[in-house]
């Protein structure tokens, strides 16, 4: 494990190094390009907070798309007709920027945790439904007639073949997504969130060096506008009147 | 020529013989447009090792699939008469799953059968057995790419033998082997056929070689090139066991290998 690590993080710090030497040397302002060591001087406690929230935001996000991607991918396998009729669609959902969408979902959803989250797999999702449809797929035809002639189910084709088979595309797919899935839940944030989170330290230094537009106007798309709340008010006071 | 060690029957005696344990009227068989095999007959008895013997393509593996029913026929049937007859399969290629182990592999038939992953003791031992008998007792634990291409065959060979056949149809199994590779498993296959410690009686066996079918075989049936008809039912007289250089067997050779050449 140390051997594994210590190559890496020597490239990194090299990185770092450079940086820093370059920022000092060309005599950057920080307000251009700020070096390593401001950056690290201004590191506080809620940085570490934020940084906890957007990673439970987008390993939430990460883990419920994952497993409906997979599951998905295992019903288009296996119901062929399910596959030439969503994937299309799964397509056109994937096309979609997620800048796009974001702002929908802030006023679908509020500018709480699920905003975030349905970011987080809307990214997440299709890079997984795509390799585990073709890892299903992969195992060749004979080993189908192997497992005929064996007399195998389906289910268990599926269980002692397929999935097996699967395994190295799901895990490549999963590697994929894991990066996206912190893009997703920082640009769930960018559009709205209630407090603070990473996206404020997103653009290092900017909201700090007075540039505070994000952070008022996602308040005012927010907040108690969003349109399902505001739906949800107006059908229980119909509810209520009713009574 | 030799009398003895070579007869020829036709279609129709074959057909004639009481109650085959396989027996192929009339089959017709077709993907899309192209025919691979039209009017085929003929019967495999119990206790027979028979080949099947063409030019590459002639859909010689599509009629073993279509015995095992892998492949609907389009025309005709084949009728076996005892439908609880076991049927095990062999391909060219091992299609050891490579995850498992070569014990797990082995094990594969017996948890499709069981419906779950739990193997008792008893299957375990019988596993164990099996691979005996291909001479892999050393390789139990061993991964497939661990083995040799001959080795992968003779895991394959112990797994077709796990489900307990009666009937064991094999496609090409050593073709992709090296030749001395071959006659080594050749004549394991022909010990593990004659030998009752296994249910396994009989033998149809998909190859274009013509000593392989005759050397191996008590008849060989040879097919014209796709669409797949019979040219001659074979009947190789020669005593057990045999080499390919029997003098009895060149004969017989010979004459095989003019019908393959006739017969396109």
């Amino acid at each position: 494990m140390r051997a594994r690590l210590q190559t890496p993080l020597i490239f990194a710090l090299l990185t770092l190094a450079a940086w820093q030497a370059i920022v000092m040397m060309a005599d950057i302002p920080e307000y251009l390009l700020p070096a390593p060591s401001a950056i690290f001087a201004s590191v506080d406690r809620s940085l570490a907070v934020q940084l906890a929230v957007t990673f439970v935001e987008a390993l939430i996000g990460f883990v419920i798309a994952s497993a409906l991607a997979f599951g998905c991918a295992i019903m288009f396998v296996r119901f062929h007709t399910l596959e030439e009729g969503l994937f299309p669609i799964a397509i056109a959902v994937k096309t979609t920027p997620i800048v796009a969408v974001a702002p929908l979902l802030v006023i679908w959803l509020g500018t709480g945790w699920w905003s975030k989250i349905v970011a987080v797999m809307l990214i997440c999702f299709f890079p997984v439904l795509v390799n585990a449809v073709k890892g299903l797929k992969a195992a060749d035809a004979e080993y189908r007639e192997l497992f005929q002639t064996l007399g195998a189910s389906r289910a268990q084709e599926f269980r002692k073949l397929r999935i097996p088979y699967c395994l190295p595309y799901l895990f490549s797919a999963l590697k994929i997504s894991s990066s996206l899935a912190i893009v997703g839940a920082i640009v769930g944030e960018f559009v709205g969130h209630p407090g603070a989170r990473l996206s404020h330290h997103g653009v290092v230094g900017a909201s700090r060096n007075g540039n505070p537009v994000r952070g008022d106007r996602s308040r005012r798309i927010g907040g108690d506008h969003h349109v399902l709340r505001h739906w949800m008010d107006r059908t229980a006071r119909h509810l209520l009147a009713q009574r | 020529m030799n009398a003895l060690a070579l007869t020829t029957r036709s279609e129709a005696t074959t057909l004639s013989r009481p109650e085959p344990l396989i027996a192929i009227e009339n089959l017709r068989i077709r993907f899309d447009n192209v025919v691979a095999i039209e009017n085929l007959s003929f019967a495999v008895a119990r206790g027979e090792f028979v080949s099947l013997l063409g030019p590459s393509g002639c859909g010689k593996s599509t009629l073993l699939k279509a015995i095992a029913r892998l492949v609907p026929p389009a025309q005709g049937r084949i009728a076996l008469r005892d439908p609880n007859l076991r049927i095990g399969f062999m391909f060219q290629k091992p299609l050891l799953l490579p995850w498992r182990t070569t014990l797990d592999n082995v094990l594969l038939p017996v948890e499709i059968q069981l419906g779950g992953s739990v193997v008792d003791p008893t299957d375990h031992s019988r596993a164990r057995r099996m691979l005996e008998m291909v001479g892999l007792s050393d390789f139990t634990n061993a991964y497939p790419h661990q083995l040799s291409g001959g080795m992968q065959q003779r895991a394959a060979l112990a797994r077709a033998l796990m489900s307990d056949p009666d009937v064991l149809l094999l496609d090409e199994p050593f073709g992709a082997l090296d030749e001395l590779t071959r006659e080594v498993l050749n004549e394991e296959l022909i010990r593990i056929w004659q030998n009752n410690d296994t249910r396994l009686h009989t033998i149809i066996m998909v190859t274009h070689s013509i000593p392989e079918a005759v050397t191996l075989s008590d008849r060989v049936i040879v097919l014209t090139d796709r669409p797949a008809r019979l040219v001659e039912d074979v009947r190789v007289g020669c005593p057990r066991p045999r080499t390919p250089d029997d003098p009895e067997a060149v004969p017989v050779m010979k004459r095989i290998r003019a019908m393959v050449r006739g017969g396109r």
